[in-house]
C-alpha cells in the first residue's frame, strides 16, 4: 500500500491503485469484447473469479435482449462516430442471477490513432431498478383504484340524482354517501389496503353523525377483518342506517337507540359473519322508500358484496336489519 | 345527441336478454338500471365467472357486458365461451392494460360508462362501427 502524499509514486502505480480500489466495476476491454484487465469490484458484481471472466466476453453474459445495442453503440464507438456511449443494461451473474447495471464505456486509440481497447465503467444499479419497479406497481395500484372510485363515484351519482326527489335532498345525500365513501378509504389507506377492520369501519362511518358520544348507538362485536371492497359498501351502509334513523327512526327523538353488534357463527363447519342493525325507542316505524338509494344497498348490494343475504324488518319496536354472510365473502377472499 | 354512425353502418337489433358480469354490485346495480332506461330487456347479473357460466348454459342471452378483472379472476375465458356460442359481448373496464384477450376482439368501454356508448354498444354489430371511446383488446 502507498500513501498519496509521502510517496512520489510513478503514474503507472496511481493508475493501477486507481483501478483496483475504485468502488465502481472497471475493465479493459477488447476490440472483441473479451475482458482484458478487470477489478475486484466487477468480479464482485458479476460474481465471477479473475481467471473465469477473462476467458469469456461481454457478450456472453449480457441479456440477449440489451446485447444488440450494445454491440450497435460499439460499432459506432470504434468507427469514431461516437465519442464514448453509456447505457443502461442487464448482464447474468455467475449464480445465474440477472442484475441491471449502468454502463459507460470509453475507447483508448494506439499511438498511430488505432482504436486499441475499450474502457468499461460498470455500476451496479440492480437496487435503483427494482425500486421504479415497485414504483410502478404502486402507481399501477393507485391508478386502479381512481378509476374503481370514480365508477363508484358514478354509481352513487346515478342512484342519488332521481327525477322524483328534490334536488336539494338529493346533493345533501350524495355528499353524505361520498363522506361515508371516504371514511373507509382513510381507513384502508392506512391498512395500505390490506383491509379493515369491522369496528373501525363502522366507527369513522358514524363519527360525521356524533352518535356514539351520545350513547345512542352501542357497538358490540369482536375483531372482524373485512375485504377493501366490502369496507366500502360497508360504511355506506352505515351511513344509510343512520341517517334514516335519525330522520325517521330510532335516533329521531331523545330516548330511541341502536344497538349494532356483529358476530361469528359456525354452522357445518363454516363460519359465517351475522351483522344485525336493531333500533329501539323510536316512533312507529316506517318503510324505507323500496327504490331508494338506502333500500338497494342494503337489501341488494351489501348482501352481493358480502356474498350473503339480508333482511330488512320494520317491526313495532323499530327497523331490525340482518346480514349473513360468509367470513370468506366478508374478508373478499 | 348526434348520430355518428354513417349510413353504412350495420345497425343490430337491440338485444332482448342481456347478461351483466360484474363483481361489483354497486355498479351491476347501475348497469342494470341504465340499460333498462334504454331497452325492454331482460337483465341478469353475476359476480364470479362460475355464476356465469351456470347461467349461460342455461338461458338463451344474446348480449353480454363483462368486467375484465373479477377480483381473484378474470372474465377472459367467458369471453372465449360467449365467442363461441356467437352472443355478442363489450368489455367494461377502467383498467385493463395487464389484459390479452389473446384471439378474442371485442369493443371495450371504459369505466365510468357513458350511456351513449351503451346506447351505442347495444344497437351496433360489428365492433368497428362502435362509439369513439370504444376501444379493442386482443
Amino acid at each position: 500500500m502507498f500513501h498519496y502524499s509521502e510517496d512520489m509514486l510513478s503514474n503507472v502505480q496511481l493508475v493501477d491503485a486507481t483501478f483496483e480500489n475504485a468502488a465502481i466495476g472497471i475493465a479493459h476491454v477488447g476490440l472483441d469484447g473479451s475482458w482484458l484487465r478487470v477489478n475486484e469490484r466487477l468480479l464482485e458484481t458479476l460474481g465471477y473469479a479473475h481467471e473465469e471472466l477473462l476467458q469469456i466476453t461481454f457478450q456472453d453474459i449480457t441479456h440477449p435482449d440489451d446485447l444488440e445495442t450494445d454491440l450497435d453503440l460499439l460499432r459506432a464507438l470504434i468507427a469514431g462516430e461516437i465519442p464514448h456511449y453509456q447505457m443502461e443494461k442487464r448482464y447474468f451473474r455467475k449464480d445465474g442471477e440477472l442484475i441491471w447495471a449502468n454502463l459507460t464505456v470509453g475507447l483508448q486509440r494506439s499511438p498511430d490513432g488505432e482504436p486499441d481497447f475499450c474502457i468499461s465503467l460498470v455500476e451496479d444499479i440492480s437496487k435503483r431498478k427494482a425500486d421504479e419497479e415497485h414504483l410502478k406497481t404502486l402507481i399501477d395500484e393507485l391508478n386502479h383504484r381512481v378509476k374503481n372510485t370514480l365508477a363508484t363515484v358514478q354509481a352513487v351519482a346515478h342512484m342519488s340524482f332521481r327525477k322524483d326527489e328534490p334536488i336539494a335532498d338529493a346533493r345533501l345525500n350524495f355528499t353524505g354517501r361520498l363522506q361515508a365513501l371516504s371514511s373507509a378509504h382513510d381507513i384502508l389507506t392506512d391498512e395500505k389496503w390490506r383491509g379493515a377492520n369491522f369496528r373501525e369501519v363502522v366507527k369513522r362511518a358514524l363519527q360525521p353523525f356524533d352518535l356514539e358520544r351520545a350513547h345512542r348507538v352501542r357497538l358490540k362485536g369482536p375483531r372482524v377483518r373485512l375485504g377493501a371492497r366490502q369496507a366500502q359498501t360497508l360504511a355506506m351502509a352505515i351511513n344509510e342506517l343512520a341517517t334514516n334513523a335519525i330522520k325517521y327512526g330510532a335516533l329521531s327523538n331523545d330516548e330511541g337507540m341502536v344497538s349494532l353488534r356483529w358476530t361469528k357463527i359456525t354452522r357445518n363447519g363454516e363460519t359465517f359473519l351475522e351483522f344485525e342493525w336493531v333500533e329501539q325507542g323510536g316512533p312507529a316505524c316506517m318503510a324505507l322508500d323500496r327504490t331508494g338509494f338506502g333500500s338497494t344497498l342494503l337489501t341488494r348490494i351489501l348482501p352481493g358484496d358480502f356474498r350473503g343475504e339480508a333482511k330488512l324488518d320494520y317491526q313495532e319496536a323499530g327497523m331490525h336489519y340482518t346480514l349473513l354472510a360468509p367470513m370468506e365473502g366478508a374478508s373478499g377472499q | 345527441m348526434a348520430n355518428k354512425s354513417t349510413g353504412g353502418a350495420m345497425n343490430a337489433k337491440m338485444p332482448e336478454k342481456i347478461l351483466i358480469v360484474e363483481d361489483e354490485h354497486m355498479l351491476a346495480f347501475m348497469l342494470e338500471d341504465m340499460l333498462q332506461s334504454l331497452c325492454s330487456c331482460d337483465v341478469s347479473h353475476a359476480s364470479t365467472l362460475a355464476d356465469a357460466r351456470g347461467l349461460v348454459e342455461s338461458q338463451a342471452f344474446d348480449f353480454a357486458f363483462l368486467d375484465i378483472n373479477l377480483g381473484k379472476e378474470d372474465s377472459l375465458p367467458l369471453a372465449k365461451e360467449l365467442h363461441e356460442r356467437n352472443i355478442r359481448f363489450v368489455f367494461a373496464s377502467g383498467y385493463d392494460s395487464k389484459y390479452d384477450s389473446k384471439s378474442i376482439t371485442a369493443p371495450l368501454l371504459r369505466k365510468p360508462l357513458g350511456i351513449d356508448e351503451i346506447r351505442s354498444a347495444l344497437s351496433q354489430d360489428r365492433p368497428d362501427d362502435a362509439a369513439e371511446r370504444i376501444g379493442r383488446i386482443g
